[in-house]
């Protein structure tokens, strides 16, 4: 394994160790470990395995799920812009969960909302794979992103202002700018299927991603057509982007600024990037989650807030070196 | 000898109902250099991709090395025929070499020394060696064609199906492709080849196809299909070929 | 509490106004009073006869927000903004300190009386705000009564509190993980009891969030919280619903927050019901 993707790894180890370390109460790990092994109950224990494992978990296997849907997205569109949140798939997996768990349906099955959520990202998918192949340019594609994520952004909104629920409007934010906070084990569990089934399905066309990077047609010269690999990649975004949002919300920039700071070091290669996607998402999330729970002030930050502080600079960084 | 390639009845039709290219018969075997004449919107990149099994999925039936194409799966046809399309693309900045390697990817064996080595042969073919590690994006049309070239040569196919390989070259560059084809055709590889230079055609083609709005209007030696009355049915030029220079010179054109 | 911001529509607003006449200051009692908040709207429903009250807000008729709810039915509802106010003519016009303020100073500036109410935070303050509002509307007899029995049932539910739960653990959580600290009506109401809040106690000023870690680090005795809807789901209740307070054992004891958002007299309520759910505990 080369180093730097060692380095990823360990680095991956260490934030999520910080990240259980990390918590409004100052339990002492250790304790709640000894408590742990000798069975015995105690609040610290309970802290660490109830609501602080949880939640680094969460971070790990949602910043993971959103990296590498951000590799896949921009492998399968060809354009480094590309990404969950820029191109309005994270806000359509939130409009449909949003509308299935205000409205009462997500109580029918455990697998009902990540499901909605997981369509609503499918079909933003589906939507701009049919834009790409009509307008050529990168730039309408971005547009077209633009466009779908503002719609689907007020939808959100006006979902939750009409829901019966009184309380609903006010978790606009967590939906908009997601948060690990205060999950569960439970949550876990529901993500953990789809994740496992998304990456598996996104890994198994790195070879068609590389292909890409000579177009649609040669790709199918070299032996991986498209149509044979196009669903794979639909289902794959949206098993992952679906999961973390319906348990998470709507995290931004990590699948636009992962797949970017790792493509010198794969050397552009879109299917190693996808490799490299996983820790590389991790390590962001976790990172952000650590600083919300560390910064000062009297209440937590969201988490895309931080991720937004962290790549909004970024992205127009990007743009401006587009130009020249 | 069973050709390498065989088409019947080929023929293209868009979504609405355009037709492309009228039914085609032909076959390329291996050892020769056959040569897809004619004036734009002929039909000839149609016919190229049509082979290559590219959209749109075009009626009649090919044969690929003896057996019928659609029982081939991607793979096994990557590995059979090398496609060098017209104007390549390349979406991300990447190294010569790596761009070459892509050929590899139905092998599986970029890393490995089968793939390396087929690597390096083909950059040694097209003398490109020297570029292995410059960047993609900063070459010159005529290298990043070369480029292209052994890309489809590190892929070892047994077919070689090229849309106007020459279009970008300076005179030398050009011969020096159309000498490459004919010595891969020398070691075995069938190759087609779509060209717009009627003089390389005539100079190094075995056989020539003469495609005028679709349809296959020649066939045969260059002297054959490169006939007056073709050149002016086709091209509307008044020309005529000079075997010994294989120029094909023009008197008027309408 | 449920924030009641109401945007109006300035440019068409001002218009209208200038073509209305401007009321006169009436003697004695106002006769044409309008509410434009909920706190508002239930005190003058408790205080003054229907036929004065010209017009409540829309949140006075919603059981969820409104502890006179059926009074309100027949009455009309406005959305605060300032034409349908000035168009019913009022001498008195009553509202939060809080909320549509715009609206409040546009009506202030055409010599319209407005009467701004404060927020409560302990039980003087609920009797005064009573009391303040009946000298507005010029019904101090009536406000008197009220305050008096609401006194003497929140000292009798105190007294039977009082050896139940001295000294025990409590903590107000509302939807969003939000709790009640130091500063609230419900902060004054458990101290008042004798119980420890654990919002207050891990640093929470006003109603805001609690962390999870905190609420579990404290091992409240009583959560107490809204009655629950049938369609609240996880994300309204993040604390309430975390599968680690199980391993706490809190008692859970239900008050509807509409008993503590607006003052009046059914804060005796608030007492009545925990002395009665406690018992019940036993």
């Amino acid at each position: 394994m080369k180093p730097a993707l060692l380095g990823l790894y360990v680095l991956v180890a260490g934030l999520w160790l910080l990240e259980l370390a990390s918590g409004a109460s100052g339990i002492n790990l250790a304790a709640a470990l000894a408590d742990w092994w000798h069975n015995t109950a105690s609040v610290a224990r309970i802290i660490l395995f109830e609501v602080r494992l949880p939640r680094a978990l969460l971070a790990l296997l949602v910043g993971a799920a959103l990296a590498s849907s951000g590799a896949a997205l921009q492998g399968l569109l060809r354009n480094p812009l590309a990404s969950p949140d820029m191109l309005g798939v994270s806000q359509s997996a939130a409009l449909l969960a949003v509308c299935v768990l205000y409205f009462g349906y997500s109580r029918l099955a455990w697998f009902v909302l990540p499901l909605a959520a997981l369509c609503g990202a499918a079909l933003a998918v589906l939507l701009l794979l049919q834009l790409t192949r009509r307008l050529a340019s990168a730039q309408a594609l971005i547009l077209a992103g633009i466009a779908l994520t503002a719609l689907t952004s007020a939808l959100t909104t006006f979902a939750l202002d009409y829901a019966p629920n009184p309380y609903a409007l006010q978790e606009v934010y967590f939906w908009m700018l997601g948060s690990v906070a205060n999950r569960s084990n439970a949550e876990v569990l529901l993500a953990l299927p789809f994740f496992g089934v998304g990456t598996a399905l996104l890994l198994s066309c790195r070879r068609c991603l590389d292909a890409l990077s000579l177009g649609e047609d040669t790709a199918a010269t070299l032996g991986y057509p498209l149509s044979q690999y196009r669903w794979r990649l639909i289902v794959g975004v949206a098993c992952n982007v679906g999961a973390a949002v319906a348990v998470s919300g709507s995290i931004g920039f990590v699948g636009l600024i992962v797949p970017h700071v790792l493509r010198p070091l794969v050397q552009s290669q879109p299917g190693r990037l996808l490799w490299w996607s996983l820790p590389g998402g991790s390590v962001l999330v976790l990172l952000a989650d650590v600083l919300v729970q560390h910064l000062p002030g009297t209440q937590e930050l969201q988490l895309g807030v931080l991720t937004a502080l962290l790549g909004a600079p970024f992205f127009l960084y990007l743009l401006l070196k587009q130009r020249s | 000898m069973t050709p390498l390639l065989s088409a019947q009845d080929l023929s293209v039709h868009t979504a609405d109902g355009q037709v492309l290219l009228k039914p085609v018969s032909l076959q390329v075997h291996s050892g020769e250099v056959v040569g897809v004449i004619g004036a734009n919107g002929a039909g000839k990149s149609t016919l190229l991709k049509a082979l290559a099994g590219i959209r749109p999925v075009p009626n009649g039936s090919i044969q690929l090395a003896g057996q019928e194409a659609p029982t081939l799966s991607s793979l096994q046809r990557a590995q059979i025929l090398g496609y060098l399309e017209q104007r390549p693309q390349l979406h991300w900045p990447m190294q010569v070499q790596q761009v070459v390697a892509l050929a590899r990817l139905s092998f599986g064996d970029r890393e490995l020394p089968d793939g390396i080595a087929a690597i390096a042969a083909a950059l040694a073919a097209t003398s490109m060696t020297a570029f292995s590690q410059r960047d993609f994006l900063q070459l010159s049309e005529g290298e990043k064609l070369l480029v292209n070239l052994a890309r489809v040569l590190a892929g070892a196919p047994r077919l070689l199906l090229a849309d106007e390989p020459t279009a970008a070259l300076d005179p030398a560059h050009q011969h020096r492709v159309m000498q490459l084809l004919r010595q891969r055709a020398a070691a075995g590889m069938a190759v087609l080849v779509v060209l717009h230079d009627l003089t390389l055609a005539a100079r190094y083609c075995d056989r020539l196809l003469l495609l005028h709005k679709g349809a296959l209007l020649a066939e045969g030696t260059p002297a054959a299909v490169l006939s007056s009355a073709n050149l002016q049915h086709a091209f509307h030029i008044d020309a005529v070929l000079d075997t010994a220079s294989h120029a094909v010179i023009i008197r008027t054109s309408h | 509490m449920p924030a009641m911001n109401i945007p109006s529509r300035s440019c068409l607003s001002l218009l209208l106004l200038l073509t209305l006449s401007v009321p006169t200051m009436a003697q004695g009692a106002p006769a044409r009073i309008v509410s434009m908040n909920v706190c508002t709207d239930q005190l003058l429903l408790l205080l003054v006869e229907p036929a004065r009250i010209k017009s409540l807000s829309y949140f006075a008729a919603d059981p969820a927000y409104s502890n006179l709810a059926a009074r309100a039915q027949a009455l009309p509802a406005n959305r605060g903004q300032a034409d349908e106010v000035m168009v019913l003519q009022p001498d008195l016009v009553l509202t939060s300190a809080f909320s549509a303020s715009f609206t409040a100073s546009v009506l202030q500036r055409l010599h319209q009386r407005v009467e701004r109410l404060g927020f409560a935070s302990t039980r003087q303050q609920v009797f005064a705000q009573i009391a303040q509002v009946a000298a507005w509307t010029g019904n101090p007899d009536q406000a008197a009564i009220l305050i008096e029995t609401a006194r003497a049932r929140i000292a009798e539910a105190s007294r039977q509190l009082q050896p139940l739960v001295a000294g025990k653990k409590a903590v107000f959580l509302s939807s969003n993980g939000v709790a009640f600290g130091t500063g609230t009506l419900q902060d004054d109401f458990l101290r008042s009891i004798g119980m420890r809040n654990v919002a207050a106690e891990a640093g929470v000023a006003g109603p805001a969030p609690l962390p999870l870690e905190l609420l579990l680090a404290a091992a409240p005795d009583f959560v107490i919280s809204e009655p629950r809807g049938a369609l609240d789901q996880q994300q309204a209740h993040p604390l309430l619903q975390h599968p680690a307070l199980r391993h706490l054992h809190p008692h859970s004891l239900v008050l509807p927050e509409r008993w503590f958002d607006c003052a009046g007299p059914w804060l005796a309520d608030a007492y009545a019901s925990m002395a009665e759910q406690v018992r019940v505990l036993r």
